[in-house]
């Protein structure tokens, strides 16, 4: 195991805005429930290049990246591509998966800042989703 | 490229009419009202709400040993 997916988000949202959504957003919002994996927006920033330099530059040493919308590993080199095709990209090797979104399902990039302003409730550094989003 | 998400006409208008119908049921309950808390399930396995992403997944992997625990019992029935 590489290392835990809770530091990669902490380390993440200490430099940038993060956002969590899924199942652990539901568990911060109060409610229980269970979760495979942590699903966090990373703030899109100006470019999918800037991007994926923030997420590169976190990767712990034995942590992969892989391309859910082709069920295969890539390098960290082929980031952009996959996300282009994506929007998201998910980290293995850690303690469970992480699902780091550069645009989530049915979200505009532009969405990100709306999102950030409402997002009352903080967990460490980073933000959860609120319920109206 | 990323498919962008374009609201329809018709999904603008039933958040509009939905945003309605939520203003008029805060207007029906009155001033005095004192919206519900966001409910605290730290119990009984945190001593306090979550705090960390570490107690959300703490939280997460209780609740999937409590169903698999409860499972177990149910299979054996």
């Amino acid at each position: 195991m590489a290392g835990n997916a809770s530091e990669i988000i902490e380390r993440l949202a200490t430099r940038q805005r993060v956002l969590i959504l899924g199942g652990i957003a539901v568990i911060a919002h109060g409610l229980s429930r269970t979760t495979e994996d942590a699903d966090v927006w990373l703030d899109p920033m100006e470019s999918i290049e800037k991007w994926c330099s923030v997420v590169r530059a976190e990767l712990v040493k034995g942590a992969t990246l892989l391309d859910v919308s082709r069920h295969r590993e890539i390098t960290p080199g082929e980031l952009e591509e996959a996300i282009d095709l994506a929007g998201m990209v998910r980290v293995g090797g850690l303690d469970r998966y992480l699902d780091i979104f550069y645009q989530p399902n049915q979200l505009d990039l532009e969405d990100f800042d709306a999102a950030w302003q409402v997002a009352h409730l903080a967990i460490g550094s980073a933000r959860v989703m609120d319920e109206r989003f | 490229m990323l498919k962008r998400h374009t609201p329809s006409k018709e999904s603008v208008w039933a958040e509009w009419e939905r945003e309605k119908r939520a203003a008029k049921r805060r207007a029906a309950r009155g001033p005095q009202y004192k919206p519900r808390p966001t409910p605290d399930n730290s119990e009984p396995w945190l001593k306090h709400p979550p705090r960390t992403i570490e107690d959300l997944f703490y939280i997460s992997d209780r609740v999937a040993e409590e169903a698999a625990k409860w499972r177990a019992m149910l299979q054996k029935l």
